[in-house]
């Protein structure tokens, strides 16, 4: 051991940069435990807020935890054609504009949403959840076999922003498929 | 450092700079743009159809072009329009590419000496007003156009005080035009109708190619050609210099050279006239015939062939002469036209197959004569307008002709050799993203719409004229008195869908989606009587070749390039020639024995030269070609156009312009240049079966007999497998077993499945360097066989994978990437691939095509990407899936309205673009499937190579040799 220096505790040199008078100990350690605690309480309630991280950031800051957790809007009422075929589909932006139209219009991002609609210009929005180019996915036959929803995209009603609740290797397909005795065969996925 | 031995150090580089190397960038979209306010009809995930017609050549078929996410991927035959009935030639299949092609032209452009500059649309009309203005005189030169944008043209050149405007179409039909003004006094193509005709007699017409409507003519000439109990199949005889691949489909072929065919015409009239078949008389001509035939030329012909071809063609029901090729000109060639015309009168085809009532609409364009004072007429004082046509090219003098204009205005999408004289060239619209309408003939009226959005700056050419005028200060006016601002809406006033209230955009909507409007059924045409008393005729002065070097010229289109228009299109010219089965160049086709006097071999590289100009090509020594002949593809040999097309062949319309005045063909001198030339590029290398009874065909009289076969077949069932031959286990299917029946007696070979293949599953061109090494991707080929027995006839086999129930390639692949799916399809797995081609190996069909580079599709060609088909990458085998995306489309569509699926629900691209309808698919274990019926009970039915007991699913049908008449 070599690292021992002649200063190694402050109370050594108590005029140099020890503890202010006025402030006992006790309080510096019960500050230091409260600050701990809430740490602590934060980390708990954030993992519960965002159980599967915080998802990308996007143009418009949408919530999904407002429009499907709190106000309780179904998935279909926005992602409509997901019934009916392959894709879920991106709400264009006059489904926004059928609530937003007449409430809230004010809010600074809303405001923007109406002022794109008015010049016919889309919202980028960053992708979230994707399966790689020779895997084809179909969301009707999943929704007509009963398959939730959350099954593949986590409990939406929990996030701010979305984010890819579950990882899309091809083991989670195939355990699921598994699981409910249905196809294996390769050329429904890939072709 | 010095520990680690070079084996090791090697071991670490190699394997390092393999993996840097082969690391293939992983694209990946991230963005996800939704639409602002969607159209009701479309859908994410969903195709959208657009009827419109398709504008590759004048025979107006109709098209549906699949639209998905506001691109268009594929072009399919609308199966309402009365031409076409669903299927598409190669050509019809390629627009896309003439859409999406790389070359386009993109921006205006100003030529100042050879360079070409960009500017604004408003420099170029403000450039070109000022000169109108000034005193410029319009001429107008445009590709055939019918209706609207014909009135828009015309309008054009009257509001200019000009009526100087011509369509201009390489394939007019000169000599036919010209023989039916002699004779009937109509300088009109009749409608040709080979609907249950029982014999075809044409000359040098190649009617399943380029000639007339070949879609059209194709489905009707299978039809009566398909194998029906108790009805006897069409016949055909085909008289001609080439075996094309039309004269290959033939019963009868005479080879007879072009300056003869008059002649052999005149013959077979006046067999038919002096043995009393006539059903009109024809007396009058005899004295005609006899100055013709007595001419000491006559060639040697076969007498006994000519009797039967001349019986057959008396004694049938409905019998049609054909006269062709399309772009024929002068005395000969106008003479053979007159005697087809008269042999059509001969036995009262004229009103029932031949219908003058409804001439074609390529009736419309400009004659030679027209043509020549047109060209000649210009002068500095014009302004030039070419719209979409290429005169510089196909017609030889025409580019020195038109620089003598005072400005060439061009407007097309192509940067072609006549864009290239141009002072101005204004990019247009493509045909998919344009409005417009074309009648190929009355009673079918055939509407185009855009199918997606424009990719560039471009506007309509009808647009652009009409903007134009207004700009000079004379806006057009159509015939109702009005002045439309756009062809959009001159469309639909000159339809009665003008007024704008609900009733008419009701019409007007209903009108596209149909595609146009059309009479279903078709009243009967007029018998014309022919003036028969001036017909008279020279006696040919014995011209045969006086030296040895001279030959007769004999140009013939391709069924993939047609007039050289679409040579820029990868797909077409990566799909092999159907007769000779070469891609990516043309050639000269040469007799042996000819080559043999001129010490000609095999290989060289040879001139022809003709009073106008004069061409190299390797030469192709083939007895298909009379031995008088030298002929050559028409369509090749751009110098401007695009990448595809600069460079490739060489162009035979330069040696043509002597045809067009002088004779039926250009005399023509060959000679030998160099002894190597580059060799033609071939897919199939022999058209020899070898003795292995590939294309298998039975006696007309044998299938009469119905004698019972005995014949070994295995289905691809659990049942056709036997414990005493069969090693590997039977496959069970559950829900479906695909099977496809392909009916060999329908092909004509055009290979129109094949370039449908192409679009549907991403298929890469490659290109020719590659294809010569060997490489081509193409996942159905349809290789042509001679027929055992006969020194001409052609027949072709579809080959593409035939999903074996006990698949060679399935057990010895080590990583489970050719597998057998639930559903009786040989699934190709790519993302497990790793390319040891070992399934290629064990494959004996040769179906299977591997990935040997990464291919990048040349923006914007990657548009035309179907997103239900992986693209695959380097080291990944490939093949024919049975359009696996769309059986897998129509099931879910099926589940989605709770319904089972029925039967021809399911249609691979092939099936779905075959004129001849060869292809049957379906499902084996549907009891009432049109395809178990046939793979269970035809009497024709055979398995390729079934000795191999792979089991395929594709069952062929055996051809019928008509051996009955």
């Amino acid at each position: 051991m070599t690292a021992a220096g002649p200063d190694t505790g402050p109370e050594k040199a108590p005029g140099k940069g020890g503890t202010p008078r006025g402030v006992p100990l006790w309080a510096n350690a019960a500050a230091a435990g409260v600050l701990l605690c809430a740490a602590l309480a934060g980390m708990v309630y954030l993992g519960r807020l965002y159980p599967v991280g915080l998802g990308p950031r996007q143009p418009i800051p949408f919530s999904h935890r407002v429009h499907a957790g709190i106000k309780q809007i179904g998935c279909f009422m926005c992602h409509d054609s997901a019934t009916r075929s392959s894709r879920a589909g991106i709400p264009p932006l006059q489904t926004c504009l059928l609530c937003h139209a007449r409430i809230i219009r004010t809010y600074p991002y809303i405001a923007r949403l109406r002022e794109l609609a008015a010049r016919n210009q889309p919202v980028v929005w960053q992708r979230v959840n994707w399966v790689p180019e020779f895997v084809y996915f179909d969301h009707s036959m999943h929704l007509r076999r009963g398959v939730d929803c959350g099954h593949c995209h986590g409990d939406i009603r929990q996030m701010d922003r979305v984010a890819g609740a579950v990882k899309f290797e091809m083991g989670f397909c195939i355990q699921c498929h598994r699981d409910n005795r249905v196809t294996h065969d390769c050329f429904v996925c890939h072709r | 450092m010095s520990e680690m031995s070079r084996r090791t150090f090697l071991w670490i580089t190699g394997g390092s700079s393999i993996a840097l190397a082969t690391d293939s960038p992983r694209k990946l979209v991230n963005k996800l743009i939704p639409k602002v306010n969607p159209p009701e009809e479309i859908s994410p995930g969903h195709w959208t159809y657009y009827a419109t017609t398709c504008r590759e050549c004048p025979a107006g078929c109709g098209m549906h072009v699949a639209n998905r996410d506001g691109r268009a991927t594929k072009a399919e035959g609308n199966p309402e329009h009365p031409v076409n009935r669903g299927a598409l030639c190669p050509r019809g299949q390629s627009s896309l590419q003439g859409l999406f092609d790389p070359d386009r032209v993109t921006k205006v452009l100003y030529r100042s000496g050879r360079k070409h500059r960009q500017r604004s649309w408003q420099e170029a009309f403000d450039s070109i007003s000022s000169r109108l203005a000034a005193g410029g005189r319009v001429a107008l030169l445009s590709a055939l156009q019918t209706g609207a944008p014909a009135e828009v043209l015309h309008a054009f050149a009257a509001a200019f005080g000009s009526d100087r405007v011509l369509f201009y179409e390489p394939f007019n039909y000169e000599s036919l035009r010209a023989a039916h003004q002699q004779l009937f006094g109509l300088p009109v193509i009749p409608r040709y109708d080979l609907e249950g005709s029982d014999f075809i007699l044409s000359f040098a017409a190649d009617f399943l190619e380029t000639w007339g409507s070949p879609v059209r003519q194709a489905r009707q000439f299978s039809d009566g050609r398909a194998y029906r109990e108790g009805e006897s199949p069409t016949r055909m005889a085909y008289l001609g210099p080439r075996l094309s691949m039309t004269a290959g489909n033939g019963d009868y072929f005479v080879q007879v050279s072009p300056e003869q065919l008059p002649v052999v015409a005149a013959a077979l009239l006046r067999v038919i006239v002096d043995r009393g078949w006539a059903r009109n008389d024809l007396g009058v001509l005899r004295p005609a015939l006899d100055t013709l035939l007595n001419a000491p030329s006559l060639p040697a012909l076969d007498q006994e062939l000519l009797l039967t071809v001349a019986r057959g063609f008396t004694s049938a029901r409905r019998p049609v002469a054909l006269a062709g090729p399309p772009f024929a000109a002068g005395p000969t060639a106008t003479q053979t036209a007159l005697c087809v015309a008269l042999l059509n009168y001969a036995v009262g085809a004229i009103g029932s197959t031949v219908d003058f009532s409804r001439p074609h609409a390529l009736s419309g364009s400009a004659r030679d004569a027209e043509l020549d004072l047109f060209f000649s007429s210009l002068g500095a004082q014009d302004v030039l307008f070419v719209l979409d046509a290429n005169p510089a090219y196909s017609r030889a003098g025409a580019a020195d002709r038109m620089a003598r204009a005072g400005m060439v205005v061009y407007l097309g999408s192509q940067l072609d050799e006549t864009a290239e004289l141009a002072r101005w060239v204004l990019p247009t619209d493509s045909h998919l993203e344009s409005w417009g309408e074309y009648q190929p003939e009355p009673g079918v009226d055939g509407l185009m719409q855009p199918a997606m959005g424009r990719l560039y700056d471009t506007r309509g050419a009808c647009d652009i004229l009409i903007a134009l005028a207004r700009e000079a200060g004379r806006p057009l006016r159509s015939a109702r008195g009005t002045t439309p601002a756009d062809l959009l809406q001159w469309l639909k006033e000159r339809r009665g869908f003008g007024g704008g209230g609900d009733e008419a955009e009701r019409g007007w909507q209903a009108a596209l989606r149909t595609g146009g409007t059309w009479q279903e059924t078709l009243p009967p045409g007029t018998a014309h009587t022919p003036h028969l008393a001036g017909i008279s005729s020279q006696a040919q002065r014995p011209s045969g070749p006086a030296r040895a070097e001279d030959v007769e010229l004999w140009p013939w289109a391709s069924i993939m390039l047609y007039d050289g228009r679409l040579a820029n299109r990868g797909w077409l010219q990566e799909a092999p020639d159907p007769t000779s089965f070469i891609v990516w160049g043309n050639w000269i086709d040469l007799h042996p024995k000819k080559a043999a006097t001129l010490g000609i071999e095999a290989g060289d590289l040879v001139q022809l030269t003709s009073v106008a100009g004069s061409l190299r090509a390797p030469v192709r020594l083939t007895t298909e070609i009379h031995e008088r002949c030298a002929a050559v593809g028409l369509g090749q040999g751009h110098s401007a156009l695009g990448q595809n097309a600069r460079g490739v062949g060489s162009n035979a319309f330069l040696l043509l312009d002597a045809v067009q005045r002088a004779g039926f063909f250009t005399p023509c001198r060959v000679s030998r240049v160099a002894g190597n030339a580059p060799r033609p590029i071939r897919t199939a290398l022999s058209n020899d079966q070898l003795q292995r009874d590939l294309l298998e065909s039975v006696p007309l009289s044998v299938l009469r007999s119905a004698k019972p076969q005995v014949e070994r077949f295995d289905l691809p069932l659990p049942e056709g497998y036997h414990a005493d031959r069969d090693l590997y286990p039977k496959h069970e299917h559950l829900k479906h077993r695909w099977a496809m029946a392909v009916d060999l007696q329908r092909c004509i070979g055009c290979g129109a499945c094949a370039v449908a293949c192409y679009a549907e599953n991403n298929v890469p061109v490659i290109g020719p360097e590659l294809v010569a090494d060997g490489r081509e991707m193409a996942w159905l080929r349809v290789p042509p066989y001679r027929v055992p027995g006969s020194t001409w006839r052609y027949a072709w086999l579809p080959l593409h994978c035939q999903h074996c129930d006990a698949a060679p390639c399935e057990p010895v692949c080590p990583v489970f990437a050719s597998m057998h799916n639930e559903e009786g399809l040989n699934a190709q797995i790519y993302n497990r691939c790793i390319g040891t081609r070992y399934c290629s190996n064990n494959c004996p069909y040769k179906v299977r095509r591997f990935n040997w580079v990464n291919l990048a599709w040349r923006t914007p060609l990657d548009l035309q990407l179907n997103p239900e088909v992986t693209v695959r990458q380097r080291g990944v085998m490939e093949k024919c899936t049975f359009c696996v995306q769309r059986i897998r489309q129509a099931q879910y569509r099926a589940a989605r309205e709770g319904r089972k699926l029925r039967d021809g629900e399911v249609v691979p691209a092939c099936a779905q673009t075959c004129p001849a309808g060869v292809f049957t698919f379906g499902d084996l274990l549907d009891p009432g499937a049109l395809v178990t019926r046939l793979t269970r009970s035809d009497p024709r039915r055979y398995h390729l190579l079934h000795e191999l007991n792979t089991k395929p699913a594709v069952t062929f049908l055996k051809r019928v040799d008509n051996d009955v008449v």
